[in-house]
């Protein structure tokens, strides 16, 4: 028994489509248009295991959007495979759609005028479950998800935080062997972040759900995820555990500098030292640890600054993959 | 069998939320008295103005006639269009590829859920409000008259939504469907029988309001007339000729569309 | 005052620019709003043809009638195409920003959004009244009572637009309830005007001013009738200074909701 939920091997995507070409007439171009071809997702490969938590992460028009149609079956690769839970979702998307849980964190599916009951058992009956199935299973979402203080409400008068409760747990009625999430966490308050981070946490672990999550939200992927595949320009540029994520600039040390007085002077820094901001209450230093170390760094910035604090820190992982994209972009 | 538990149970939900916000009920019922009210009133004066006949019709036929189309544009079947429109715009046609049902089944019966309970609360309302004022034609009392009824109903029904359908479903090619849709509306508007009665045609007309399909989906008012005794299953004929062309146009057309979809995105 | 139709100009001109990019739906547009415009001509005039002259309303006066009511239209739902947005705008809470613009609030929500389609009714109608005067061999005074009459009606038809959309501030599913009241409006002004007698005329008078911007201007240019027009001038400006009160007392009632867009 295949113990991958998700392998993706080769898989690239090309659209063309018909560019206006200022210089020609318009004549030309209604008939014989330029043909433009954009590479959309360019040859990547990876795979999941089953209970896997995934984040699948990069900038805008990255390509991530594209490859998850492409497991879901929306989408046609131009070439490549994907294989879910065993179903080639090219010819199978109907079977794979049962087996497949989706949020989108700015799309509702749920019906808006009636109690989230009501979408739930319709879902129940969209993905061809028994009455009495739908109705267990009901049952053990309102308990799992804490929904009973708002059940008997309409959908639309709930606040952000409880309908995207509703709308996972509308996500998980047929119980999917994989979830896919989509910016689930976008609007949220911190604290029904934690709340819904932890209720995917549960589901995880007790249903054995594969999470697979886009996110830009950092949190999500720091507390839910423990693997991170970046993408970037149709490219995996990445794909590691994501506390080995954190690591990656590790040999990049932060050190803040806060001002006895004042800063007044800003010198030029030792080799290996570099302003990340300056102004006259605190200074901010990145330093290569290849090239000078910590030890060094601190006297010859001692030397440098009258401070009353100092602060030495990694990169924190917002920081860490903001690096990975603009990096890989000046790469390219 | 499941796509018949699932079509219950689109219709039952969505009669429930309609039930509750009644909304939408209210917006119905005044743009039937909007529409067919006045227009009945009108109709009603230019009939006695031509002592009662023109055309050799008299009111009360015309006004069954007109009623029966307003009745069926209760429906709302023709909003099928803008529903695809919007979901192709939005995405959302993504998200309902992605579940294990079959798109267009699911938006027609969603199209029939939404306007079921306004159709039947305001028919009976209506039927028994013009039968005092206005009383019955003689046509409808005899025996063929609601089995025929109810036939050409359906096929009109299914009609409706293959004609609208199809105008939605070029929101996979065309930016903006509303030009088409409009003249689509409008010629079953007119050849329907809508604000003029199809009693009241003129005979070219009246040809083209009985072989195409723009009047074939508003068969319902031609149920009121005396030749409806023995045209009907002309007529029904006719409604079943065009389901099945423009059931085979729809189904060609999804599936161009789905392919278009999985090779250019969206 | 001048800074308020500086800043709609300036509003309108860049909604068109910005839908003037989809050139081909644009064209779509025009030519489908006058297919769909001569629908109507087609039934009414069929109706002549089947029923005969009623109220001394022949197939050209029809043809007047959807010239009038197509071009107050176009004009009002053109340029001031953000009216009929209202319920939507309400709906999902886009108002509030709209209510922090330093312009005058019921200038800024109408020029928020121009409408393409709109543009077709503006065309059509002119070609209808153009017809219309030709039909009836118009003279100078007769054109000249167009030209004011269009003005008036598109007043009216302003006014009325303002009202009905002014609703929207009082219900939860507001846009159907607006449209559907619109409809009670708009399509009686489609109808055959000889047809509207004794209580209809009263009401489509006085109570809904369906008449005002289409019938009524036609049956003045037709008969000359300078009562019919002081009648229709005075009912405007009432209408106007109505509406306003309207749409400023709903501001007023004015509430927000946290909104995530519904998909089914």
């Amino acid at each position: 028994m295949n113990s991958n939920s998700i392998t993706v091997s080769n898989l690239t995507k090309k659209f063309s489509f018909s560019a206006r070409n200022s210089s020609s007439g318009w004549l030309k171009n209604l008939f014989s248009p330029e043909t433009k071809e954009i590479v959309a997702v360019n040859d990547i490969s990876f795979s999941v295991k089953h209970g896997e938590r995934i984040a699948f992460i990069g900038p805008n028009g990255a390509g991530k959007s594209t490859t998850i149609k492409m497991l879901t079956g929306i989408l046609f690769p131009t070439s490549g495979k994907v294989n879910i839970l065993g179903f080639d979702p090219t010819k199978d998307r109907k079977k794979l759609a049962y087996q497949i849980g989706t949020v989108f964190g700015q799309r509702s599916q749920l019906l808006p005028n009636l109690p989230i009951t009501d979408s739930l058992e319709f879902f129940g009956v969209m993905y061809d479950m028994p009455e009495k199935e739908i109705k267990k299973r009901i049952a053990e979402l309102v308990e799992l998800f804490d929904l009973s203080s708002f059940i008997t409400q309409p959908v639309r008068k709930l606040s952000l935080g409880q309908r995207m409760r509703a709308e996972v747990a509308a996500s998980l009625i047929h119980k999917p062997k994989i979830i896919l999430l989509d910016e689930p966490t976008i609007g949220l308050d911190v604290v029904a972040k934690k709340s819904l981070r932890d209720l995917l946490l549960k589901i995880n672990k007790e249903e054995n759900t594969t999470i697979f999550l886009t996110s830009h939200d950092v949190g999500d992927i720091e507390s839910l995820c423990d693997r991170t595949i970046v993408i970037n320009h149709g490219v995996v540029i990445r794909d590691l555990p994501t506390q080995d994520l954190a690591k990656t600039f590790v040999y990049e040390k932060y050190i803040d500098l806060v001002a006895l007085s004042n800063f007044n002077n800003f010198p030029e820094l030792p080799e290996g030292i570099r302003y990340s901001s300056k102004d006259k209450n605190k200074i901010t230093v990145v330093v290569d640890i290849n090239k000078i170390n910590v030890q060094e760094s601190l006297k010859k910035l001692l030397d440098l600054f009258e401070v009353e604090d100092i602060d030495v820190y990694n990169a924190d992982l917002e920081t860490v993959i903001r690096h990975i994209y603009e990096r890989d972009s000046t790469s390219n | 069998m499941k796509e018949i538990r699932l079509a219950t149970k689109i219709l039952k939900t969505l009669v429930k939320d309609r039930i509750q916000y009644l909304d939408r009920l209210v917006v119905d019922t005044i743009g039937v008295i909007a529409r067919c009210g006045i227009l009945l009133i009108l109709y009603w004066y230019v009939f006695k103005l031509s002592n009662g006949v023109i055309n050799g019709t008299t009111f009360l036929f015309a006004a069954w006639s007109i009623f029966f189309y307003f009745s069926f544009s209760v429906l709302r079947l023709r909003d099928i269009s803008r529903e695809i429109m919007k979901d192709i715009q939005t995405g959302n046609v993504e998200v309902l590829f992605s579940k294990p049902i079959s798109y267009l089944s699911y938006r027609m019966w969603w199209q029939v859920g939404s306007g079921i309970y306004s159709f039947v609360v305001i028919t009976l309302l209506a039927v028994v409000a013009l039968f005092f004022i206005i009383g019955l034609p003689p046509t409808m009392t005899i025996g063929i008259f609601i089995p025929t009824l109810i036939l050409t109903f359906f096929c009109g029904a299914i009609l409706s939504l293959f004609l609208y359908t199809i105008v939605g479903l070029l929101s996979f090619w065309i930016e903006d469907i509303n030009p088409v849709f409009w003249i689509v509306d409008k010629a079953v508007m007119i050849l329907g029988g809508s604000y003029l009665p199809v009693a009241l045609f003129p005979a070219f007309m009246f040809k083209i309001a009985l072989w195409s399909p723009f009047g074939a989906s508003q068969f319902v008012t031609h149920t009121v007339y005396e030749t409806w005794q023995t045209n009907w299953y002309q007529l029904v004929g006719i409604q079943l000729f065009w389901i099945v062309l423009l059931g085979l146009v729809v189904y060609f057309m999804f599936e161009s569309a789905k392919k278009k979809v999985s090779v250019n995105g969206g | 005052m001048m800074k308020e139709l500086y800043f709609a100009l300036y509003a309108i001109k860049k909604n068109i620019q910005s839908s003037a990019e989809l050139r081909t739906s644009f064209l779509m547009n025009i030519v489908g709003m006058s297919i769909n415009n001569t629908a109507f001509i087609i039934l009414w005039g069929f109706f002549v043809k089947s029923v005969g002259v009623i109220g001394g309303w022949t197939v050209a006066d029809i043809i007047g009638l959807q010239g009038f009511v197509a071009l107050c239209f176009g004009i009002v739902f053109s340029a001031g195409a953000g009216i009929r947005k209202l319920a939507d705008y309400t709906a999902s809470g886009a108002f509030d920003r709209f209510m922090l613009s330093p312009k005058n609030l019921l200038v800024r929500i109408a020029t928020s959004s121009f409408g393409v389609s709109a543009l077709g009714d503006i065309v059509f109608g002119i070609v209808c009244l153009s017809i219309y005067a030709f039909l009836i061999h118009a003279t100078i005074y007769q054109i000249l009572l167009i030209a004011l009459l269009v003005i008036i009606s598109t007043i009216v038809f302003l006014a009325a637009a303002i009202v009905i959309y002014s609703t929207s501030f009082f219900f939860t599913d507001a846009s159907s309830v607006t449209g559907s009241l619109f409809e009670l409006f708009l399509t009686p002004s489609l109808f055959h005007g000889g047809a509207f007698q004794g209580a209809m005329r009263f009401i489509f008078t006085f109570a809904i001013p369906s008449l005002l911007i289409g019938a009524l201007p036609v049956e003045i240019v037709r008969d000359i009738s300078l009562g019919k027009l002081l009648l229709v001038g005075v009912l405007a400006i009432f209408w106007f200074v109505i509406s306003i009160n309207i749409f400023n007392r709903a501001i007023k009632k004015y509430e927000s909701s946290n909104f995530m867009t519904f998909g089914n």
